[in-house]
Parts: C-alpha cells; sequence; structure tokens
C-alpha cells in the first residue's frame, strides 16, 4: 500500500486545493487515470494515478493539502487480493463518506473547518450548512487566527463550469511572501480585483524567484520569415478560419525541432545540477483574461505535425483559460516559448520559468528592410531571443538554437 | 437561407461573448478592430472566426482580412460570403 501525494504542479507550488475526487473509495484505478481535480492557485488542474491498484482512504474535498501530503492510499491489485477486502466492507466505506452539501461544502473551506469531524444533521445525515456554522462558532476567535492566513474557496468544480469562464486564483498567503499578510482575508466576491490580484502574486513569486536565482543571459537573432510565411499563406487560403496554422504554431514547431537538435538548453536545473531532458515539451506562456499568466507545455512537441502542434496549441490556450489543465502539463515542460504576436512589441527577454533552463522569445512579425544576396529587401522577419540559465549554458549554446530555429523555419515544407 | 444583418449582429456579439464572457459586449465600439476592442489574442479570434463561419456556414477567405476587421465590417464581411 503507498500513499497518493498532492504533486508539485509548478514550481511555485506550495500546497493545492483538492476539489474533487472522479472516483470513489474502492474503485481500481491504473497509473494514468485521471483521478481528482486540484486548485493550485493559478488553474484548475486533473491530476493522474501514478500506479495501478485500488485507491481509498479519499481526504475530503475542498480541503487544502501541502506539496507531498498524502490525499488518498493507493494499494497494488496484487496486495488488495491478498488483505482480500471483502466488497461489503468496501460498500460501507463508500457508504460512510460523508454526505455535504456544497454550500456547507464552501462555507467549511471558508472557515477551515474539518468536515470529516461534523456529525451531519440533514436527511441521510448529510452535512448541512448550519452544521458546519455551528462548527465554526465553537471554533471560536481562537482558531481565526491560527494561521497565515485564510483561504477563501468560492468557487465551482470544474464539472459544473457550463461556462467557460477565465477563474482568477484564489489568494493565498504564501510564507515566503515578503509583505505580511494580514490574519484573517475576509472572503470576497467571485471574480473581485482582490483574486485577480492573488493570480498576479502568484505569478510574481515565481517570477522573483526565477530572476533571484537563476543567472540569466541573452542571445537575439533576427530571423526572415519570407519562406515559412509563403507556405502558411499557401496551406490557408484553401482552409475555414478555423483550421487555419497561426504563425504562433510555426514558432512554436520550430523551437521544438531546435530543442531536441541542439544539446543543453532542453531540460531542468535542480539544486544546481543540470537535468536535460530527452522528451521535449514546450511550455506556452498564455496570458489569462482578467490578468495573470501560465505556461503549460505541449507534450512532445517535437513529434507533432504542424497541424497537430496548431490544434494542441489552441487547446491548451482555450483550457488554460477556463482553468482547466492537466498535471503533467504544468509539471513537464522542458522549455518555454514566450509569444507576443502580431500585435506586440519588437523583441521580447523572456524571464526563465523554473526549473527550466531557457524560454525563448518571439516579438510581432514584421516588415523589415534585410540584405538578401546582397541586395537590399523587404521581408517578414521577426525577432527571436533565448534566455537562458549560465549554469547550464553559455552564449554558444544559446546561438545555436536559434541558428536551429532558423534552419527549421527555412526548411519548412507545408504539403 | 438569407440571413438579416441584425441577425449575424447577434449571432457574431453571442459568439463574442462566450469567448470573452467578463466582457460587455454592449459597449464595443462597432468601428473600431474588434480585437482591440474585446482584447481578443490571435487564437481566440481564430477560434471566434472559425466559430461564426461554421454556425453561419461560410468561409472568410485570408484576404479579407477578417482578424482585423470591425464589429461592422465583420457583419458585412459576413453577409458577403454568406450564402
Amino acid at each position: 500500500m503507498s500513499a497518493f501525494c498532492m504533486p508539485a504542479l509548478g514550481a511555485d507550488m506550495e500546497s493545492g486545493v483538492l476539489l474533487e475526487w472522479y472516483v470513489e473509495p474502492g474503485a481500481e484505478v491504473h497509473r494514468g487515470d485521471i483521478i481528482a481535480v486540484v486548485d493550485t492557485d493559478k488553474a484548475e488542474i486533473e491530476i493522474e494515478a501514478f500506479e495501478d491498484g485500488v485507491i481509498d482512504d479519499l481526504c475530503a474535498t475542498d480541503t487544502r493539502v501541502p506539496v507531498g501530503g498524502k490525499l488518498a492510499t493507493i494499494t497494488p491489485v496484487g496486495e488488495v487480493a491478498a488483505e482480500s477486502t471483502p466488497a461489503e466492507q468496501r460498500a460501507s466505506a463508500l457508504h460512510e463518506r460523508p454526505r455535504v452539501s456544497p454550500l456547507a461544502r464552501r462555507a467549511a473551506a471558508a472557515q477551515h473547518v474539518d468536515l470529516s469531524s461534523l456529525h451531519g444533521s440533514g436527511t441521510d445525515a448529510a452535512i448541512i450548512l448550519a452544521d458546519v456554522e455551528r462548527a465554526a462558532a465553537a471554533l471560536g476567535p481562537a482558531r481565526a487566527g491560527s494561521d497565515g492566513g485564510a483561504v477563501t474557496v468560492d468557487r465551482q468544480p470544474v464539472a459544473e463550469l457550463a461556462v467557460p469562464v477565465a477563474e482568477p486564483a484564489v489568494p493565498v498567503a504564501e510564507p515566503a511572501a515578503p509583505v505580511a499578510e494580514p490574519a484573517v482575508r475576509s472572503p470576497e466576491p467571485s471574480g473581485s480585483t482582490g483574486e485577480r490580484d492573488g493570480m498576479r502574486r502568484t505569478t510574481g513569486l515565481l517570477m522573483a524567484r526565477s530572476k533571484r536565482e537563476i543567472p540569466h543571459f541573452y542571445v537575439e537573432q533576427t530571423l526572415d520569415l519570407a519562406h515559412a510565411m509563403g507556405q502558411l499563406d499557401r496551406c490557408n487560403a484553401g482552409r475555414p478560419t478555423g483550421e487555419r496554422i497561426l504563425p504562433a504554431a510555426l514558432l512554436l514547431a520550430a523551437v521544438a525541432q531546435a530543442a531536441r537538435e541542439v544539446p543543453g538548453l532542453n531540460g531542468h536545473v535542480r539544486d544546481d545540477a543540470v537535468e536535460l531532458a530527452t522528451d521535449v515539451n514546450v511550455g506556452v506562456a498564455i496570458a489569462l483574461r482578467g490578468g495573470g499568466l501560465v505556461a503549460p507545455a505541449l507534450l512532445a512537441a517535437d513529434t507533432l505535425t504542424l497541424d497537430e502542434t496548431m490544434r494542441g496549441l489552441s487547446d491548451l490556450a482555450a483550457r488554460a483559460k477556463r482553468g482547466v489543465l492537466r498535471a503533467r502539463e504544468t509539471t513537464e515542460g522542458t522549455i518555454t516559448v514566450t509569444n507576443l504576436g502580431d500585435r506586440g512589441a519588437d523583441k521580447v527577454l523572456g524571464v526563465i520559468h523554473p526549473p527550466q533552463i531557457a524560454v525563448v522569445g518571439f516579438g510581432a512579425i514584421r516588415d523589415r528592410v534585410v540584405a538578401v544576396d546582397g541586395m537590399v529587401a523587404v521581408r517578414p522577419t521577426v525577432i527571436a531571443t533565448v534566455s537562458a540559465d549560465h549554469r547550464a549554458t553559455d552564449g554558444y549554446g544559446a546561438s545555436r538554437l536559434l541558428s536551429h530555429i532558423d534552419e527549421s523555419l527555412q526548411r519548412l515544407e507545408i504539403l | 437561407m438569407t440571413r438579416s444583418t441584425t441577425d449575424i449582429r447577434s449571432t457574431v456579439l453571442q459568439a463574442v461573448a462566450e469567448i470573452a464572457p467578463e466582457f460587455d459586449v454592449a459597449g464595443i465600439d462597432p468601428t473600431r478592430p474588434l480585437r482591440d476592442e474585446v482584447e481578443l489574442d490571435s487564437l481566440d479570434v481564430l477560434q471566434l472566426l472559425g466559430n461564426l463561419e461554421l454556425r453561419l456556414g461560410t468561409t472568410l477567405p485570408v484576404s479579407a482580412r477578417a482578424d482585423r476587421a470591425s464589429l461592422d465590417e465583420l457583419v458585412v464581411l459576413l453577409e458577403q460570403h454568406g450564402r
């Protein structure tokens, strides 16, 4: 039997709120199955089982659990047979799981009431709002000031979201925060500036850590996109708008190819040790409506066709804006791309997403005067930059990455 | 089947509201580029136009530059290229 623990869903995550279980106690799960939803303060993320087995002892929903804290137990199937948990016993465990009304659940989370300690007074012993309020009153003011900052959980579980709304994060007091937090944060209405600020702050803390800990250096190169954009225009001409490929997908695919070809920039630095990755999972910086930034990864991006890259990018961006990402997408990025888009500035020097080694930045694609075969020409160009960790690589390595991105764009052939 | 300009306009506004639910579509200046008015990124614009083409049974050619259109211009484009 082993513990199923709260995964670290990003370098900046210290704890998460278990929002919803997709499985019942006693259910058989397989490695890779999506079994629960966790709120990381940046997004609601579906998490996977790490191994095969029978899941049990599920923690209560709306519970904040530190990274590494136990969420459930998973007993390998062989051991279950040996322990021979009778079906009736499992069934009764299922029955004993307390029924809790949604209102009660939210109130309990907001007021730090442990639902498992309550006895329900509703139908079938369900815990209702009155039970939580009674318990909160009994805990009294002593409890109110006992921790660093209260957490307000006032959002629907993923399954209930009818409309794709970019959900701002739950404000959380971080122990590392330089600014003192009030002991208790009063609950704020949904969508308030307070929640948006929480999101900005989470992003800000990660970026501050990156700039504090990672010795950044930068290289840049102007890339001639005449060939690649010509290919793209030809390919898009006969397609409905929804199936067209954006330049962003083209640049992302070129980075994925280059990251596979050039050693030293695809991977992570942990405790000053460089760990190069074999998979190429390209993180994509996505600005959320209402503020905040996430960088979920397009997994195995180097193996995708251009159409697959475009679909993957659209899907990732749509889910990031809805606040529904998968665990691997937030934890397994190996290099990141930030793209200002066609209305952006000329150039961006990105901040590295810890613990990754590098971030590639693209400014707006613009017509510029360039020298071509000894002649002056006007071509669509983009200024590409690499911000990289000097503990892992150097100017030579980062320059090579840019020249491989360039080559990948020059040899592009879309059928 | 033909649709009235009013129908197309309300279809566009509905599609915008789906992508930017927090945005008050009543406040859109119909003469300014829609993507600036609603702060849409290039992926949002692609999704918006793709949805509209599906709903209205039309395809806007790349040369129409619908991605840079204002609300008024987009309604005209969808009318012109509609069936």
